[in-house]
């Protein structure tokens, strides 16, 4: 039988990775400097030996934005992809690793998508997140499991439900903004006795989204208005469990039901738009830690449904609309053994995943099914001025599918990674840190098996990525700075893309797309306390090529790739005092292309994004209540990010955000 | 600082990176060729490239009147009125039929072609005296009348309506069903010029859109089959019984006429062959190799100075390429167009 074999071949690679764990764990005595704790951290994790950034509760505050998608853009190397509007789909690609390289955990859990292999970020707010992390190379939640080792980035999303819980904490909130788009959300967390706690969080996102617009490719005096991106979303999500001296269980439980408008892309002379999506999500969770000593097992039970629908009424063919339903199963469960020595992250761990995940719906040729096995072996160890971290992951996967023709396809894929950090002088925050990373993307749902397009004989995505770092850090009395400066190096090959066979109506997925990618990411804090007050300035900068190479004799050969600046930029300034915050952030983006070709046709100009922000909190004696008021694209530019896809021009956005805490 | 040299060296790198200059304008359009670029879907990137023999000019609808032509545009023909010569376009996904000066590019006017919200997208044009027929994948045919700029009236056809001929006072609409997979429509209407009325239906072959007119005065109608287990075929049909004379299956696309000769794209051969349209055969070896093409385009004959135009669309993302080649298949010259280039016009 297929699931025997596919389980002992999961176990062989388990064997195998296990008999490799050697030696790991050996370390000197004294102690490593790596050892020490940081203090200060604000953007970037300069005492990480990747490229890691953290995004406090606070910080968020003050970047003014509205979702997870939204935050991240002002991450350096960070391209978001952002089709506009309240219910517009956020994606990012990381120094031109498209989306389908990040995966997004939340509270430590991966999440999937099977079907096209990218999360939209704008369907995860901010409120009730503690802190939102990005890494390169490998996962930095200790409560990840081996799944989690694979991809080549990470977003991992800590929620306020899933940390330690006080007695009692409730949180209110409330955003509007001028373009009628509205926030309301809830949470309530309590202690049930001494082991146990349980609370919930509410969400709802609505309003009819309309805005006005000029279109980049109209004359400047003829005003639209973005039509058709009415939203109504509500989110629930309960997190209980239990503490004990040595277990720890959570169980987590998330429904989400949307109902949208799509505006679709702004055609020039052709406002309309009628096509509607539903989606209804839902996910249970449970995760069991069990921790004797320095060892600690945990285990999880992850599932999660997914069901979209998707309505365009008025449609040219015999139906004379278009209605197309899909359901995504997915069920994972996994294992994940640790051992820590003198410090928490100096340890080493082994982990697998099996996962099982299925799509059924319209133009998804054959009900495919993966079952997936992710293996991990890794760990860290600190020495002297040195840290080495390092894990290999195994990917084992089976796709079956109702077919009379094609063979059910296999893969058995092996990521290697290592990242070496020193620090020469111990009395000195300064850092040198080296990454390298295998990985490989899998060909999703999508691209092996929709109508037409599909085609089952894909091979996985390629990529490399090596990163050449410094970190810097200085504090003083009254003042400190941090300094970050990556040089990376990525090259994918294998890339997964649509290429036309036969007409312009027929095209298929092919693997021919090879990327060479340079860039330099460049990264700057100083905060100058002064009196009662704080000022913090901060600057990062990003440099990329992203070269096609696929083929010599291509007139894109050595263009570079689409949605790709040379350089872009993010600033930030804030200044606190007695309460009040004044605050300013500044997203400067170079020039791109829109298709493969560098010709003047296909050039989206740079844009320059502000925002300007003012914000008063209250402390009462065990509750704070915050007025935030921002005034956002102070240029009121409809740029584009995407081709075709403007985005609104000067609004305002009132938060306000009670929280207490017992 | 030390890093200093090392970002100056990425600043100039980068600076190095020639960001393309913007399009510039000829000083005449009287003398060239205009290609129709019809862009891609939803990127608002239709537009005009005008070659005048020694220099390509891009985006000339853009810089001539300071917009976007619109999104796909997909056809367009030429007529005069009251010495004035003018192109009309028949922009599909912005749906619209914009009407500009043949000699000067600049807009006469936008003609919306909407029922209510929904758009009826205009994709073929063909002009008939002081009347422009458009081919609406709506199924529909709109009628303007040149002289008000006005559509005059819409007549109901069979399913997304993809290729029009004029044959003896009668419009043939061929009807596709395209977006009707997998049961394409497999009928030809025909419609009485004087009257504006559908005079009869006829059953020809499934997903028929391209059609060709001889001197003879038959139709060559090109049924595209159904890119799996039906093939292409060209069907010979007769305007004075409206009869489907002949039916033959082969590898045929991308239909072009002059002199009693039909030029076609084999693709399996990726070569260009003839049909002769009065011995009602086709040549037995290539009139012409294009192996070479990344992705063939199209073909068009330059009747007046007896050239004939291939199209090589590039993978429909990349520039097309157009290649000019004289009637005994021996290349001319070649210039680089726009995104999907899909006709010419020949202004002499």
């Amino acid at each position: 039988m297929q699931l025997t074999r596919y389980i002992s071949t999961s176990f062989c690679i388990l064997f195998v990775l296990l008999s490799s764990a050697q030696d790991t764990s050996k370390y000197l005595q004294t102690i490593p400097v790596f050892a020490k704790q940081d203090s200060i951290l604000r953007l970037a994790v300069i005492s990480a030996s990747i490229p890691h950034f953290e995004l406090t509760a606070a910080k968020l505050d003050q970047l003014g934005a509205k979702d997870v998608g939204e935050a991240l853009k002002y991450i350096p190397g960070v391209q978001l992809r952002d089709y506009g509007g309240i219910g517009g789909v956020k994606t990012l690609s990381f120094r031109s690793l498209g989306a389908g390289h990040t995966a997004v955990q939340l509270d430590g859990i991966q999440i999937p998508n099977l079907q096209t292999g990218v999360i939209n970020l704008s369907s995860f707010e901010l409120f009730g997140l503690e802190k939102i992390s990005f890494s390169s190379g490998r996962a930095v939640d200790s409560r990840s499991s081996a799944s989690a080792y694979i991809p080549a980035n990470t977003i991992a999303l800590n929620s306020i439900l899933a940390s330690q819980p006080h007695k009692f904490r409730l949180g209110l909130y409330s955003n509007s903004t001028s373009i009628n788009a509205y926030e309301k959300g809830l949470f309530a967390q309590t202690r049930l006795g001494k082991r146990f706690f349980i609370g919930g969080q509410g969400m709802v996102k609505f309003g009819n989204g309309q805005y006005k617009f000029i279109h980049p490719e109209s004359s400047a005096d003829i005003i639209n208005t973005r039509l058709n991106t009415a939203l109504f979303n509500y989110r629930a999500r309960i997190v209980g469990g239990f503490i004990g001296r040595k277990n720890k269980i959570t169980i987590s439980a998330f429904l989400n039901k949307n109902e949208q408008e799509l505006p679709g892309a702004a055609v020039l002379f052709n406002p309309s738009n009628d096509q509607k999506l539903w989606n209804q999500d839902w996910r249970l969770n449970l995760i069991h830690e069990l921790r004797i000593g320095k060892w600690n097992l945990q285990s999880h039970f992850n599932l999660q449904d997914n069901f979209t629908n998707y309505q365009d009424p008025y449609y040219l063919n015999l139906d004379g609309f278009i209605n197309v339903v899909y359901y995504q199963e997915n069920l994972d469960v996994g294992t994940l053994l640790s051992k820590s020595f003198r410090f928490p992250n100096e340890r080493v761990f082994i982990g697998t995943d099996l996962v099982k995940s299925s799509l059924f719906g319209s133009n998804i040729t054959g009900r495919p099914i993966r079952l997936q096995n992710n293996s991990v072996i890794g760990g860290s160890t600190m020495f002297g001025k040195f840290k080495l971290d390092g894990n290999v992951t195994a990917q084992f996967i089976q796709d079956t599918y109702e077919s009379t023709t094609s063979e059910d396809r296999e893969f058995l894929k092996f990521s290697p990674f290592v990242a070496m950090g020193f620090r020469p002088f111990s009395k000195t925050e300064l850092r040198f840190r080296a990454f390298y990373k295998n990985t490989f993307r899998m060909p999703t749902f999508n691209d092996l098996y929709f109508n037409f397009i599909g085609n089952t004989g894909l091979e996985p995505e390629d990529a490399n990525l090596f990163n050449l770092g410094i970190t810097y850090g200085h504090e003083q009395k009254d003042w400190s700075a941090e300094l970050t400066i990556d040089g990376y190096y990525n090259r994918v090959k294998n890339k997964i893309v649509a290429i036309p066979t036969k007409d312009l109506f027929n095209w298929s997925m092919q693997n021919i797309g090879e990327t060479d990618i340079r860039g330099i990411d460049i990264g700057a804090l100083v905060v100058f306390k002064i009196k009662q007050s704080q000022l913090t300035l901060n600057s990062n900068h990003s440099f990329n090529s992203s070269i096609d190479i696929t083929n010599i004799l291509s007139p894109t050969y050595g263009s570079q790739i689409p949605y790709t600046p040379y350089y872009s930029s993010t600033s930030g300034v804030s200044w606190e005092v007695k309460g009040f915050s004044f605050s300013s952030n500044v997203l400067i983006s170079g020039y791109r292309f829109s298709l493969n070709e560098n010709i003047y046709a296909n050039l989206l100009p740079g844009f320059v994004d502000i925002n300007l922000g003012i914000s008063k909190k209250i402390h009462f004696e065990k509750s704070s209540f915050l007025v935030d008021l921002k005034l956002m694209n102070l240029l009121n530019k409809n740029y584009q990010v995407i081709r075709s896809f403007p985005m609104p021009g000067r609004y305002l956005q009132l938060r306000l955000k009670y929280s207490l805490a017992k | 600082m030390k890093y200093y040299y090392l970002i100056t060296v990425l600043f100039v790198l980068i600076a190095c990176k020639k960001k393309p200059e913007p399009p510039t304008v000829p000083a005449q359009y009287e003398s060239g060729i205009v290609v129709l670029n019809e862009g891609l879907f939803e990127q608002n990137n239709a537009s005009l490239t005008f070659y005048d023999g020694t220099t390509v000019y891009q985006q000339v609808f853009m810089s001539e009147n300071g917009r976007g032509l619109g999104d796909t545009a997909n056809d367009f023909d030429t007529y005069s009125f009251g010495g004035t010569e003018y192109i009309i376009i028949a922009v599909d996904i912005s749906s619209q039929v914009e009407i500009i000066d043949r000699k000067t590019l600049k807009t006469v006017v936008q003609i919306p072609f909407f029922d209510g919200i929904n758009a009826r997208e205009p994709r073929h044009i063909n002009v008939n005296g002081t009347r422009a027929f458009v081919c609406n994948f709506d199924g529909t045919i709109g009628v303007i009348d040149l002289i008000s700029n006005s559509v005059i009236d819409l007549i109901d056809v069979g399913a997304n309506p993809d290729g029009l001929a004029i044959v003896n006072d009668k419009l043939y609409v061929s009807n596709s069903g395209g977006l009707h997979y997998p049961i394409y429509d497999s009928t030809l209407s025909v419609i009485n010029l004087s009257t504006l009325l559908v005079e009869e239906t006829i059953e020809t072959r499934i997903n028929c859109t391209q059609m060709i007119v001889d001197d003879q005065d038959e139709i060559y109608l090109l049924s595209n089959g159904n890119y799996d287990d039906v093939s292409p075929a060209l069907l010979r049909i007769d305007p004075l019984t409206n009869t489907v004379l002949e039916t033959t299956e082969m590898e045929i696309t991308s239909l072009a006429y002059y002199n009693n000769w039909m030029y076609f794209y084999n693709e399996s051969e990726e070569a260009v062959y003839r049909y002769n349209t009065v011995t009602e055969a086709v040549e037995p070896t290539a009139f012409m190799d294009v192996s070479s093409y990344e992705t063939f385009g199209g073909i068009i004959i330059d009747k007046t100075n007896e050239r004939l135009f291939c199209i090589d669309a590039n993978g429909y993302v990349n520039s097309s390429i157009i290649m000019a080649y004289n009637l005994s298949g021996n290349f001319l010259f070649e210039f680089k167009a726009g995104l999907v280039a899909t006709d010419l016009i020949f202004n002499n």
